[in-house]
């Protein structure tokens, strides 16, 4: 078991390496230039190359990405004298245009896309578990096509117009729910929670589509198992039955929320910006508009940082449930 | 093709699809124009409401104006699904073409070829596309028409799912005795792949179009939707959905938000049940199909 996590932490951190250096050769060598939009205009050029300096951005796009590197680990200092901007590891870069931290400015984000994201992820399972293995029990009769036809329709309905048409009815028509805004948990718990519930249905049931088709294939393949047929022949009742069938579709089901989630961590970018909630994916978004691309990469990588830690996660959680993974 | 609910996604794909293609004829059909402002239709002293009802709805002005501007609804919705339909379907199209190639190689070749292959496909599939299909936007020189930019940036993160799927079929076809026959007689490699493998994927091919396409035209109306793909000044069905976010808050012009999203709607529900059936048809294991 060690050695399996310590082989699966060692591609971790080989796939994040190459992640970062891809992009810092993509993003710090193309032509444009950050260190041009904070000059201003007119831009003199003995202020460009002071600029260039200040930002780092005079050296190559492979030192950059060794500077960054090193950021994360001991945190790093831009410019000298009283001018200097401090940026303390683990540093996702500085945005020069808002004089922060990149890191910092996920961490004041992290709460929005936290609790959308958990709370959505805990309605798919929630709704998915519960939908999935009761089409299969009723499988050919309605409400397995009314579960079919419905996960058919939200896995292809894109999220924003599900968000739009939620706002539409429930806050406008129905006037029932607030349709935007985020208000902090420490602020109030209630509205914090009241805020939600339009987004977290939006997240939920979308991803809860995928969940319940798989969840329904899965509870059929239990139900058809030769150890529920030896438990069934056994004259074990319908429900002691149907509880053991479910207890098996939870592993693989687990497998795919893990994933989900980290995916959902790194931006609900889309619901964010329906219900106008200032998360990561409106960071990157606010950065890719201001031609900030410290805010861009520090915010792109640490979303790749997060799917991939979520990847090693689920991982080594299926490794320990599952001795056939570890030899893989 | 037997299913009711597949026939009726590809009628309902047929239909946006021709009017997409046909825009200009549909607007010059309803005598309006997509470029042309109309301020005396909408209400300045209400915040920019179009008179009338449902967004201004009448004879002249079918799908109502476009609050604020008084630009003729009809008009940008036809003109907007056609930007939208043809980045999607050139997306689609590259991004089939590379994934076939590419599973098609890994799964008959084998090897370490497969192996490396395989492994930057499974890296690529747990990839935070979406993050990066937006911080790409950054970069991209802007002299670059943003339409060719965002088929291209589909194209390129798209493959990964049609490779994998054509990988394992291709990888069961090839232990199949009739490729061992071509082989054994001597058939290029050229002609093995062309002439042997590939009519037998059509199927397959057939469902991955079919169901990449709609998730296709959702991201690329997506970006848009978001403000980092096509630009606000032509017309785009993401664009239009975006821009009535502030008229959804209040309630006031619901058509604003309603008609462009039918439409978009029209497009990915049509082709993903004409996927869903056609899958069902050719027997095809898609990842969450899988048994």
């Amino acid at each position: 078991m060690t050695s399996y996590i310590a082989r699966r932490l060692v591609v971790s951190l080989l796939v994040l390496l190459a992640i970062s250096f891809c992009v810092f050769m993509l993003f710090y060598s193309g032509p444009s230039d950050p260190a041009r939009v904070m000059c201003g205009k007119p831009c003199q050029p003995e202020r460009l190359t002071q600029v260039k300096h200040f930002m780092g951005t005079d050296k190559n796009a492979f030192v950059q990405w060794l500077d960054f590197l090193k950021g994360l680990f001991v945190g790093r200092t831009y410019g000298t004298g009283a001018e200097a901007a401090h940026c303390s590891a683990p540093c996702f870069g500085f945005s020069f245009d808002q004089r922060q931290s990149v890191t910092n400015l996920i961490w004041s984000r992290l709460p929005v896309t936290a609790s959308l994201a958990l709370g959505g992820a805990a309605v798919s399972l929630l709704v998915g578990m519960t939908l999935g293995p009761l089409a299969a029990i009723f499988r050919g009769r309605w409400p397995d096509a009314l579960v079919r036809g419905g996960s058919l329709f939200l896995v292809a309905t894109p999220a924003y117009l599900l968000g739009l048409l939620g706002i539409l009815l429930f806050g406008f028509q129905l006037n029932v729910v607030p349709v935007s805004g985020y208000v902090a948990l420490t602020d109030s718990p209630v509205d914090w929670a009241w805020h939600l519930v339009l987004p977290w249905c939006v997240i939920g049931l979308i991803n809860a589509a995928g969940y319940a088709r798989f969840a329904r294939n899965q509870m059929l393949d239990e139900l058809g198992s030769d150890h529920l047929l030896a438990q069934r022949a056994t004259g074990a009742p319908k429900r002691t039955v149907r509880r053991a069938a479910r207890r098996g579709v939870w592993v693989p089901i687990t497998t795919l929320f893990g994933l989900d989630l980290a995916m959902l961590l790194s931006g609900s970018i889309f619901t964010e910006r329906v219900f106008s909630m200032h998360g990561i994916g409106d960071l990157l978004i606010g950065g890719v508009s201001s031609h900030d691309l410290g805010i861009v990469v520090g915010t792109a990588l640490f979303g790749a940082a997060l799917i991939i830690v979520g990847n090693l996660v689920v991982d080594i959680v299926q490794g320990s449930i599952d001795p056939r993974v570890r030899r893989g | 093709m037997r299913s009711g609910a597949g026939r009726a996604g590809a009628v309902a794909l047929l239909l946006v699809m021709i009017a997409g293609f046909c825009a200009p004829l549909l607007t010059a059909l309803e005598g309006q124009n997509p470029s042309d402002f109309n301020g005396d239709l909408v209400d300045g002293n209400n915040g920019g409401n179009p008179y009338g009802s449902f967004g201004g709805v009448n004879g002249s002005h079918w799908f109502g104006v476009e609050p604020g501007t008084g630009r003729d609804l009809f008009a940008l919705v036809v003109y907007g699904l056609r930007t939208t339909i043809l980045i999607a379907l050139a997306a689609t199209v590259v991004s089939v073409i590379i994934g076939t190639a590419v599973g098609m190689s890994m799964g008959y070749l084998g090897g370490w070829f497969e192996t490396v292959l395989g492994r930057f496909v499974d890296f690529m599939f747990g990839f935070p596309t979406l993050l990066f299909l937006i911080a790409l936007q950054l970069i991209v020189p802007s002299d670059i028409p943003k339409p060719v930019v965002l088929a291209v940036v589909l194209a390129a993160f798209g493959w990964v799912g049609t490779a994998r799927l054509i990988h394992t079929q291709t990888r069961q076809l090839a232990a199949r005795e009739f490729i061992d026959a071509a082989r054994a007689s001597g058939t290029p490699l050229r002609r093995v792949l062309v002439g042997e493998l590939l009519p037998n994927l059509i199927g397959t091919l057939a469902v991955v179009v079919a169901l990449s396409f709609p998730a296709t035209v959702a991201v690329s109306a997506g970006l848009s939707f978001l403000g980092v793909g096509i630009g606000a000044d032509t017309p785009d069905l993401g664009v239009l959905i975006g821009s009535s976010i502030t008229w959804t808050y209040t309630g006031a012009d619901a058509g604003y938000l309603i008609f462009p999203s039918i439409v978009l709607l029209l497009i990915v529900l049509g082709a993903t049940l004409l996927g869903d059936a056609l899958r069902d048809a050719f027997d095809v294991r898609t990842e969450e199909n899988a048994r």
